[in-house]
């Protein structure tokens, strides 16, 4: 199996450009080969490499070298601070640590083992890892507050969804990704799996696409594919006249949350009278990254739509016993199956020894009809989980934590913004901008509404339900 | 108000600044909330708020607190 894995065949493409490094030089995939596994020569495999990822040449170099060692990268943001990374590794504790450098002082029993560009490699040489022979990755659930859980994937996981993609969007070697989303984010890691897979490159990109140095880039490096979730998409609609500027332009690709419809038409039917494909797309960590797409035709027609399971894939709806509604435009939990499915959750590092808990079936918390051509549509959320721009915030979670505010609060969201009801006198101001830090989000994507008194159920509870009426 | 007021009130309002960290030293980036977020927020806020429509290219330039300014008065925001 494992010379089945596309980061084991990366030598098959030989002279392609592989990656454009900061500093805009081309890396061919002997290239890309030869520095990955030259970090990792002398590493132990099968032991836990604890990274802080970022879109640069060292760290996808580094990302490479460790999978094709056969070591299990946990991808932190480069935007954690570093409490949180102590935490990670406090709870995992990694053999080895691959870091910017400076970023955080280290416990003393790891010793640097070498400098790998901006990058560092540290190693507790008294530690080993006991991993699961199937466990190939591990990444955050995004938007967790506080604590350490992660989603354990498998190899077949990752290959298997990297396969799906790479078939519904026809990718192959002339296409070229610019960086526009977090490495350690599920869907900005699909972009660079999908794209050296087939043979293709990536242009390693840091900047906003409110930087001059971004379209730069874009235009002389002829990206041919680009990927966001909504707010990029309000970017790339203010800049669509360079967006569309650059006739590369063969792939747009949006996911992390719900466009709004007349966006979606918008760019559905700019990209249809281009011939540029667009794609709507649905999916979470705990499916690798995809579960379904909406090409750029049904975007016109149907732009409400999450569309039809990713090849291999397969959606259920399922009522409140878990048992399958087969029925058109009825609305159910949808729950999803295919071998892209994670292994399951990790809190501890003892589960890493797990295999799969999750057996190929996720339930996803969101509800969905189905409609008579198959295309799905969410309604709604079982769980209490909103989801802004790509980053998951558990609503009750929230409001365990507002509860030190001695007030009563009850929060909603549609997935564009949070909106916090409350009971009582507050300073307004102060608290969305705690409430802003403490969810990483921006005080903008928080509406706080004081009402003489919440909706109650009869047992007394907060009815969240009716609170949405106030949005 | 006049504009000079207004155009503080945006960065103070929505960037959630003090009124002595506005001026020369107050770059894109330079504070955390001035993100690629903020940017377009803060660009949408001075849209409405003087009226106007601002190209992409200056939305692009608009890298300082200074450089706002003068790429304001291309739109015929006059500052005292």
């Amino acid at each position: 199996m494992s010379q089945q894995l596309f980061f084991n065949k990366l030598e098959a493409f030989a002279e392609n450009v592989a990656y454009i490094d900061e500093k805009g030089n081309s890396f061919s995939y002997h290239d890309l080969t030869r520095i990955s596994d030259a970090l990792v020569l002398d590493l132990e495999s099968r032991e836990l490499v604890l990274c802080v990822a970022s879109n640069s040449s060292d760290f996808l170099t580094g990302y490479f070298g460790f999978l094709r060692k056969s070591l299990v990268p946990l991808l932190l943001s480069s935007q954690s601070n570093p409490s949180q990374i102590q935490n990670y590794i406090d709870v995992y504790s990694p053999t080895y640590i691959f870091i910017p450098k400076g970023i955080l002082t280290l416990p003393d029993n790891f010793q640097k083992v070498t400098h790998h560009g901006e990058y560092e490699l540290f190693c507790n040489s008294n530690n080993f890892s006991k991993l699961h022979d199937d466990l190939a990755l591990l990444m955050t659930t995004s938007g967790s507050t506080g604590n350490s859980k992660l989603v354990r994937l498998s190899f077949d996981n990752l290959q298997s969804n990297t396969d799906s993609i790479v078939e519904y969007m026809g990718l192959d070697f002339k296409s070229r990704a610019i960086t526009t989303l977090p490495f350690n984010y599920s869907y900005g890691l699909s972009i660079i799996n999908t794209h050296l897979c087939v043979g293709g490159s990536i242009i390693l990109n840091d900047h906003s696409l409110t930087e001059a140095a971004f379209w730069e880039r874009y235009d002389k490096f002829s990206a041919s594919h680009i990927g966001g979730v909504p707010f990029t998409y309000e970017m790339l609609y203010r800049f669509k006249e360079k967006l569309f500027g650059n006739k590369s332009l063969k792939t747009l690709t949006q996911a992390g949350g719900r466009l709004p419809a007349n966006t979606v038409k918008y760019f559905a039917n700019e990209c249809n009278d281009r011939s540029i494909n667009f794609y709507v797309m649905y999916g979470q960590t705990e499916a690798t990254a995809r579960m379904s797409y909406l090409d750029c035709l049904n975007a016109m027609h149907r732009p409400h739509s999450i569309g039809k399971p990713i090849p291999g894939g397969k959606f259920l709806i399922t009522g409140e016993n878990g048992d399958e509604i087969d029925a058109v435009g009825l609305e159910g939990e949808i729950v999803y199956e295919g071998r892209n499915v994670a292994l399951g959750y990790a809190t501890k590092k003892s589960d890493l020894i797990l295999g799969s808990e999750f057996n190929g079936r996720l339930n996803t918390g969101d509800l969905g009809v189905r409609d008579e051509l198959g295309f799905y549509y969410i309604k709604g959320r079982s769980s209490r989980i909103a989801k802004i721009n790509g980053i998951r915030i558990n609503l009750q979670e929230l409001e365990d934590f507002l509860s030190i505010y001695a007030l009563t609060f009850g929060v909603v969201s549609d997935d564009t913004k949070i909106y916090i009801f409350y009971e009582g006198d507050v300073d307004k101001e102060d608290l969305v901008q705690e409430i802003a830090s403490h969810l990483r989000l921006r005080p903008t994507s928080l509406v706080l509404k004081e009402l003489n008194s919440l909706p109650r159920t009869i047992s007394g509870k907060i009815d969240i339900g009716s609170l949405s009426q106030w949005i | 108000m006049n504009n000079l007021d207004k155009y503080n009130d945006a960065y103070i309002e929505l960037l959630n600044l003090k009124k002595e960290e506005l001026g020369e030293k107050l770059f894109y980036q330079s504070v955390e909330a001035w993100d690629s977020v903020g940017h377009m927020e803060l660009i949408a806020r001075l849209e409405s708020d003087f009226n106007i429509m601002i190209d992409m290219d200056d939305v692009i330039d608009f890298n300082s607190y200074e450089k706002g300014k003068a790429i304001l008065q291309k739109y015929q925001v006059v500052f005292d």
